[in-house]
């Protein structure tokens, strides 16, 4: 059991700690997040239930964790204003500035979304999530989820033309 | 940016190799903690036990004498707490490890848990020979059931390391090692300088036990070594090999090995701080500078963990956590026997050869 946790840690961390990134735009609190996301995780197995997809099922917890962070706090600073402040991306892996300020565009077009439509788009296209599965973590219907992603992604289109 | 570099930009978005090590370091330790609870409906299945037949008569009745007796233990309730001050040869002994004991070990469940209570009941084998020695009361018809129980705990112990190492836990296996080399030796030395100061026992009886020792304390080195050697070797394959091995893998040990000695090392300060008032001055002190002793090794590996040399570290943090649980054990032991431990390798190698 503590094996197959591990190895579903190592298969989806990074994308968990993506989804929470774009999702709160702070890399130490989405830091927070990937190992809070695991832990509920772990304590959902230890109390005798079974996972059978682990990503939709982490992102469920991860979109519960950040709504309840985000409903706790009752705030959730733009990008913006995170930049002006002096907001760090952190540090990480990569080499080059210029993927840096790539990474910056990209993060700060999918911010401008409203939540809808940037989780929708962003769990389908950067996720790979089926709308079935989107559905079934952001807990409404297929057929709205299938709307939100075409409308986000046309949304999306028009931000990063201008 | 067209759309598609757009999402391919997001996807190379990553947790940096530190920041991933620490929270899976974090997660392993949470699940050792918070084990996988036993959900399974507990089966009550009525069996008949050997002990419980001897109240029964064949129609299943309890026959008058038997309550009797029944009531008795009842009565004499205290029975098994007395039976935990026993030594070897005492008459309530065998209830202490039979029954006491076997109840500990069917409540520990888990790896760790297993071999935190192993090292619990080799840690009391080794202080009972120590009263056996102190007391003058190794006669050579109690020897016999010292070295029994000590292989007993022993292998124990060999088949725990060996346990976790198959099922991956190298930090478990590590720290299982460190402790069990630190509470060897440790009480290695104990028994030297007792030996030291002995009348009324036969030398023969103390050798025997002191080599079985001995013979652990090596067989507990070289499952150090092997661990050290695998980690070392892990960290060769990361770098001549980077597809196939990941050196997150040897850093990871490294890290949990640093997490581990750090809590060892406040857990054994803890002791030190909370125990040196009943002991003497020179005996807390010795303790102190051992924990220093650790401390300096933490710092060392962790100049090794910078410069990126992990296997290095890794060494450095175990010999580091077996200094610091020497540092608890001979002030415990100091406490319990009321000794001062002589911490002079050749003062106890002195002793040995006598």
């Amino acid at each position: 059991m503590e094996k197959e946790f591990l190895e579903a840690y190592e298969a989806h961390a990074d994308a968990i700690f993506r989804y929470c990134l774009v999702r709160v735009y702070e890399r130490e609190r989405a830091r927070d997040l990937v190992q809070d996301v695991f832990v509920k995780a772990w304590n959902y197995i230890r109390s005798g239930h079974s996972v059978e997809k682990w990503k939709p099922f982490l992102f469920r917890i991860a979109t519960n964790l950040i709504i309840d962070g985000a409903r706790k706090k009752k705030e959730i600073v733009s990008l913006d204003i995170m930049q002006e402040s002096g907001f760090d991306f952190g540090k990480d892996d990569r080499k080059h500035i210029d993927n840096w300020l790539d990474g910056q565009k990209a993060i700060d077009a999918l911010g401008k979304l409203e939540d809808a439509y940037r989780d929708a788009v962003y769990m389908r296209y950067v996720e790979d999530l089926s709308p079935k599965e989107i559905a079934a973590i952001s807990g409404v219907s297929e057929n709205l989820i299938s709307v939100r992603i075409h409308r986000g992604l046309y949304k999306l289109k028009k931000l990063l033309k201008r | 940016m067209n759309m598609q570099n757009f999402f391919n930009r997001l996807k190379t978005e990553k947790l940096a190799t530190d920041e991933r090590t620490k929270i899976r370091a974090n997660l392993a330790q949470y699940l050792e903690d918070h084990p996988v609870r036993n959900t399974g409906r507990p089966r009550h299945v009525w069996q008949r036990s050997k002990i419980f037949s001897l109240f029964l008569t064949s129609k299943g009745k309890i026959p008058m004498p038997a309550l009797i007796i029944a009531l008795m233990i009842t009565i004499s309730g205290g029975l098994s707490t007395a039976a935990n001050s026993t030594l070897p040869g005492d008459l309530l002994h065998p209830i202490k490890v039979n029954i006491n004991e076997r109840v500990k070990a069917i409540l520990a469940s888990g790896t760790e848990n297993e071999a935190d209570l192993a090292l619990e009941l080799m840690n009391e084998r080794l202080s009972e020979t120590e009263l056996l020695v102190q007391n003058s009361d190794l006669k050579t018809e109690v020897v016999a059931q010292v070295e029994a129980r000590f292989d007993e705990q022993a292998a124990k112990l060999r088949a725990l390391i060996e346990k976790a190492q198959a099922e991956g836990k190298t930090e478990v296996a590590a720290k299982l090692s460190a402790n069990l080399n630190a509470m060897l030796q440790v009480h290695d030395q104990v028994i030297a300088q007792l030996r030291e100061k002995l009348a009324g026992v036969d030398p023969t009886n103390i050798e025997n036990v002191q080599a079985k020792i001995k013979a652990e304390i090596k067989n507990a080195d070289d499952i150090s070594v092997r661990i050290e050697t695998k980690v070392k070797a892990d960290e060769s394959n990361a770098t001549s090999t980077p597809p196939i091995v990941k050196p997150r893998v040897v850093e990871e040990a490294a890290r949990a090995k640093l997490a581990a000695v750090q809590s060892k090392i406040d857990e054994a300060a803890r002791f030190i701080e909370n125990k040196k008032s009943s002991v003497s001055a020179e005996a807390a002190a010795r303790a102190e500078a051992k924990l220093a002793e650790a401390r300096a090794l933490v710092i060392q590996g962790q100049a090794k963990l910078e410069a990126g040399a992990f296997g290095e570290a890794f060494v450095l943090f175990q010999k580091a956590h077996v200094t610091a649980q020497s540092a608890k054990l001979q002030l415990e032991v100091s406490k319990r026997l009321k000794i001062e431990i002589n911490d002079d390798k050749d003062e106890v190698r002195r002793g040995n050869s006598k």
